[in-house]
């Protein structure tokens, strides 16, 4: 049975799953930008700022993408109903295409973030181009991709585990937009998915963990 | 790269420079350890004062600086900061 998202497989007991997975994304992500909000108060930094508009945006698109499925799941679980404003359009959908317009503001900040010097001409060659793309993740996987391939090249400069960390987390929002592209045809890629975006997230609350402890 | 920044990494360089020392240091020392100018030196050590990071004794007629409490926690926040920014990949 396909619940929500007319084109997006979702095993019916992983119903509710992908909720608790996008609100625990959300609250990692908002601990992210309010370190990133710190280090942008201290340094005054263009980059800085933009890791921290990119994780503001990010996770209000979460939170939005987790309060619209958890209304859907709920109705669908209490009252076996399924939410509409009409016919056509979903509350969920609502949620997913919210979620989807931030994740592409966010990962533009965080393309622009890794390129300083060629960040504004990026900017609109992506912007311009994605009016050419039918489908919304592909181009917010070529964007993340391309963060991803920064953060790789930025852990093989000194192997630090940080930077391992956050390398596995662009890899893992990378591999959850790659997979859901996929998920229209099976239901195990729409969970494989989710399990990689929550992989992430929990590889930088790991991060944010070890940059926070107690030390002398 | 603007004013604040400096400031902040004026900062960080002077308190590396008297715990390198010791725990306390000359003036002439952190003038040649963070590389600044007399009136530089001054102006930055008056600063670091007034907002609690470092504290000036008298000895044997001389001035000696020593970073306090506040100023080690200071440093502690700049190093999580600095961690989590390099992290990233976009140093502090």
């Amino acid at each position: 049975m396909v619940l929500a998202l007319p084109s997006v497989q979702i095993p019916v007991r992983f119903y509710g799953y992908d909720t608790v997975i996008y609100l625990v994304c959300a609250i990692i992500g908002f601990m992210i930008a309010y370190n990133a909000l710190k280090l942008y108060h201290t340094t005054r930094s263009k980059n800085h700022q933009d890791l921290y508009r990119g994780f503001v945006i990010l996770s209000i698109g979460l939170l939005t993408l987790a309060l619209t499925t958890g209304y859907v799941y709920f109705k669908y679980f209490v009252y076996s109903y399924v939410s509409y404003f009409d016919t056509l359009f979903g509350v969920d959908d609502l949620g997913f295409w919210i979620y989807l317009a931030t994740s592409l503001a966010a990962y533009l900040f965080f393309v622009k973030m890794y390129s300083i010097d060629h960040g504004e001409k990026l900017l609109i060659t992506v912007l311009l181009t994605s009016n050419y793309f039918v489908y919304f993740n592909a181009v917010l996987f070529l964007l993340i991709a391309y963060v991803a391939f920064r953060s790789i090249s930025n852990y093989f400069m000194d192997r630090s585990q940080n930077k391992l960390l956050v390398m596995m987390a662009f890899s893992s929002m990378a591999l959850y937009h790659g997979l859901l592209m996929f998920s229209i045809f099976s239901k195990v890629i729409y969970v494989l998915a989710n399990l990689f975006l929550l992989g992430g997230f929990v590889a930088l609350l790991i991060m944010l963990t070890r940059v926070n402890r107690v030390r002398k | 790269m603007n004013e604040r920044r400096s400031k902040l990494a004026i900062f960080v360089d002077i308190i590396r420079v008297i715990r390198r020392r010791g725990g306390m240091a000359k003036p002439t020392h952190i003038l040649y350890g963070a590389n600044l100018s007399h009136k530089r030196l001054n102006q930055y050590l008056g600063w670091m004062i007034e907002q609690g990071l470092i504290e000036m004794s008298e000895y044997h007629g001389g001035k000696l600086y020593k970073v306090t409490p506040k100023g080690d926690n200071f440093m502690k926040e700049f190093k999580k900061i600095e961690e989590f920014s390099e992290a990233f990949g976009i140093g502090a």
